[in-house]
């Protein structure tokens, strides 16, 4: 075997691994996105910059803030944990009921969302958390909207949630009527 | 641009070695050309243009789809970005059966940054906010793949780089943890350094190491249960180890051991003067002791071993086993009591005259200069730490000053004697 060949067989290696990671990042947002079980969110916005991927809102949402008193399930956190949290729907939104280290049977009704403690607060003994949805990338110059909607508290998020509990944003209201939809391709 | 540097030095001089008749014209031109001085000066050019220009695609290639352009469909921009990604790795096998090295180099680069913009993006499409640092470990061992593979050079340097990001980021997640994880892809990165007898890539790789190490400095200080001080000590021990061994490496891969040595010593008296502005406020656990004993006894076996070998005169023998006393011991002894600091002064001023001696007798230029460094910041750190009582500090100027003027007078006296009786021996034999 000459070594052109090897060279060539070594990139064609590369490419299939790069595509097959590529693939299955896209197919697992995929697959959380066709999940039909979604929940509301109320979230406040702000408007930053990432340097490689553009523009986007930041989103802050009620349950990245759990004061874990006031709520059921496990104690004990610390930072970098696992969450599982219960949610349970109110009028318009979502919120926390409970937050457990595994994924627990949530009550007829309710759903479970996995997040990471990302700070203890353990004078106040507030965890917050990070649950990958809070960014919503926009085309650029685009964030300023939503961050006036931010202003007026009319933001909500859908969110789709796999069983495994991972989220993934699937919508933006204004108001309660969806003005982003997003598609699975 | 040192080998620029180093071939107009060589040119001047080869001129001047024909002027003077010690060699002919067809011996010059013989030294260019195995130093391959017609290939040097331009060889590199396009190759350094084709990197920068794929290192401008790849950036150009992210800002376009961060620029994330509402018109077009998620399914085109994925499209997009693999065509992107194929199309770079298609360019560097065209490249390569093309006879053009530089090229698929350029394009390796392309379709590694194309790589990393992919995952950034693809999580942009899809809006996922906590991209973890796991995906530039995969990165990161994709570039290793396609440096062991291909290989390249290039992409050896990026997965070393990457590497030490990831590391980075998985502390600040967890500032109290040790990453260990880091040590496997930086060590087979490292022993591809090697394989590939690439010498800039072995300083990579130690630098990147240096950087883990303060990085998880609060993880590791948990674990052994020391200080600051006591931490300083057992790397100090540890960058030693690595002085001797590049002594050992030296005798058989010349290049690569002078890495290791420079290294090792510039570190280990980097920190043994460090060690002096450290709080040691907790006491060393047995951990700690055990750690130490274990550094001193490898540092005083593996000197040894050289100066059995003949790699090391006992002068230098001495010089780093005294070295590892004093780091060990300094942690222990120092309360911060005015003598034990001054004491610790002394044997460090000491070790600096015996690191230019070292410096000098193995025409190490870096040791030399590295003594002599030593040894002003040593002397501008007692000026300003005395400052205040300058009566104890011009003593203690003033006696290390007598004390080098008298070495300097006595020394060569006893070397010429020594020098003499063993000449005297040799012709009476």
């Amino acid at each position: 075997m000459s070594k052109l060949s090897r060279y060539g067989l070594a990139v064609l290696a590369l490419v299939t691994i790069q595509t097959l990671i590529l693939s299955w990042m896209v197919m697992s947002r995929v697959q959380i996105l066709r999940s039909s079980d979604v929940v509301t969110l109320q979230s406040e916005p702000v408007d930053p910059r990432d340097l490689f991927r553009g523009d986007y809102v930041t989103l802050n949402y009620g349950i990245s803030s759990l004061p874990l008193t006031n709520i059921n399930g496990d104690m004990s956190w610390k930072k970098g944990d696992i969450a599982y949290i219960e949610l349970t729907p109110t009028k318009n939104n979502w919120r926390a009921i409970a937050a457990f280290h595994e994924h627990a049977v949530p009550a007829l009704g309710n759903k479970i969302i996995r997040g990471r403690i990302t700070y203890l607060d353990t004078t106040r003994n507030i965890a917050h958390l990070d649950y990958g949805i809070e960014r919503y990338f926009v085309p650029e110059g685009e964030g300023r909207t939503l961050e006036n909607q931010r202003n007026e508290r009319a933001l909500s998020v859908d969110v789709a949630i796999a069983s495994n509990g991972e989220a993934a944003i699937k919508g933006i209201r204004i108001d309660g009527k969806p003005v982003y939809e997003e598609p699975l391709f | 641009m040192w080998q620029r540097i180093y071939l107009a030095r060589l040119k001047r001089d080869l001129d001047r070695w024909i002027e003077h008749g010690w060699i002919t014209p067809a011996n010059a031109q013989a030294v260019l050309n195995d130093t391959g001085a017609d290939a040097a000066t331009t060889h590199y050019i396009p190759q350094i243009l084709a990197v920068m220009g794929a290192v401008l695609v790849g950036f150009a290639a992210m800002s376009f789809v961060a620029a994330n352009w509402a018109a077009i469909p998620k399914i085109v921009k994925l499209t997009l970005l693999f065509a992107a990604l194929w199309t770079a790795w298609g360019a560097a096998v065209f490249a390569e059966r093309r006879g053009h090295p530089a090229y698929a180099e350029a394009a390796v680069i392309g379709g590694l940054a194309l790589f990393g913009a992919n995952i950034m993006l693809i999580a942009q499409i899809y809006h996922v906010a906590s991209a973890t640092p796991t995906w530039v470990l995969l990165w990161s061992l994709v570039a290793l793949a396609a440096a062991w593979s291909l290989p390249s050079r290039t992409a050896l340097a990026i997965s070393l780089i990457l590497t030490i990001t990831w590391s980075i980021w998985a502390v600040q997640m967890d500032e109290s943890v040790i990453h260990w994880p880091f040590l496997l892809p930086w060590a087979l990165a490292t022993w591809l350094t090697l394989r590939l007898s690439w010498r800039s890539g072995l300083h990579l790789a130690l630098l990147t190491f240096l950087v883990w190490i303060p990085v998880n400095a609060d993880g590791i200080m948990a674990l052994i249960g020391c200080g600051e001080g006591d931490l300083t000590a057992l790397f100090a021990l540890a960058a030693l180890i690595v002085w001797i061994i590049g002594v050992r490496v030296s005798a058989t891969s010349l290049r690569f051991g002078e890495i290791l040595e420079t290294y090792g010593m510039i570190i280990a008296f980097g920190l043994l003067w460090t060690l002096q502005l450290q709080k040691n406020d907790s006491a060393a656990s047995f951990i700690w002791a055990v750690l130490a004993l274990v550094g001193l006894a490898a540092v005083a076996a593996l000197a040894y071993g050289q100066l059995a070998s003949r790699r090391l005169s006992m002068r230098d023998y001495a010089g780093l086993v005294a070295a590892a006393l004093g780091a060990t011991a300094y942690p222990i002894l120092a309360n911060h009591h005015e003598f034990t600091l001054l004491a610790y002064a002394a044997i460090f001023m000491a070790l600096t005259i015996w690191l230019v001696a070292y410096g000098t007798g193995r025409n190490h230029r870096i040791a030399l200069n590295a003594g002599l460094v030593a040894f002003t910041g040593e002397c501008l750190y007692l000026y300003f730490q005395t400052l205040g009582t300058l009566l104890d500090t011009a003593a203690f100027f003033a006696l290390g000053g007598v004390i080098l003027i008298a070495g300097s007078i006595i020394l060569p006296r006893i070397r010429r004697r020594l020098v003499a009786s063993a000449n005297e021996e040799g012709s009476g034999k």
